[in-house]
């Protein structure tokens, strides 16, 4: 992943960059779920 | 979408001629594409005001699954199709959220006492005018119990107009236009 992409997410989430298409890895972080993304609590409380 | 930013003139119109070919495809994506979003909120930070929504999930007319799609698939491929293009996305920001910038601060001195500091009874008032919006907004528009959703209160990103592509200064809506979208 190239170094010069950069979150400005305030949530307090952290989101690590680990693939070639960043918004990718939202959506992992989001466990691919809009339900999840919507409620950042719901995806940690599941696994 | 940020393509790019901070180069020449001459160095993005080398871009767009290179992107161009793809542009009509990229703008037209929402076309067949549709993220859904609901919960308008304004949010604030230290340096700006923004109308926030939030992904839906099942709320109104549409079910869950239809509603898998999201604004974070749909930056995926747009990032995907410009990339596929031969052009770098090369964005300052990678951004989780899906807002529009109402304003941005760009000086101190409306929430400053006379001799400089910060003035706390004017922040008070704009917050909590601001909480007065979201509550109008939350009672207005959000998804009632049972689910509808009053006119207004979603947007389905390429509703009556597609994806704008813009060249140029591209602050605030300005740059010049090189391709609108189809909307639906």
């Amino acid at each position: 992943m190239a170094a010069y992409y950069k979150f400005e997410d305030l949530s307090g989430a952290s989101t690590p960059v680990t693939g070639d298409n960043p918004y990718q890895d939202l959506i992992a972080a989001c466990h691919d779920d809009p339900v999840s993304s919507t409620q950042p609590n719901a995806g940690a409380a599941s696994n | 979408m940020e393509v790019t930013h901070s180069l020449t003139a001459q160095e993005i119109e080398s871009l767009v001629e290179k992107l161009l070919p793809e542009v009509p495809a990229i703008a037209d994506y929402t076309f067949d594409h549709r993220a859904r979003l609901v919960k308008p909120m304004v949010s604030y930070d230290a340096q700006a005001l923004a109308l926030s929504l939030l992904p839906a999930t099942g709320e109104g007319s549409q079910s869950l699954d239809e509603d898998k799609y999201t604004y974070h698939h749909l930056r995926r491929d747009l990032f995907a199709q410009i990339q596929a293009a031969g052009v770098k996305v090369a964005s300052r920001y990678v951004i989780p959220s899906a807002h529009l910038t109402i304003g941005r601060f760009v000086t101190k001195k409306d929430f400053e006492t006379a001799d400089g500091k910060v003035d706390r009874a004017k922040v008070e008032k704009l917050v909590a005018m601001i909480e007065d919006i979201n509550q109008w907004l939350q009672s207005e528009f959000w998804p009632k119990e049972g689910g509808s959703i009053k006119d207004g209160g979603e947007w389905a990103v390429g509703e009556e107009k597609g994806l704008d592509c813009h060249k140029g200064r591209l602050w605030y809506g300005g740059g010049e236009g090189v391709h609108l979208g189809k909307g639906f």
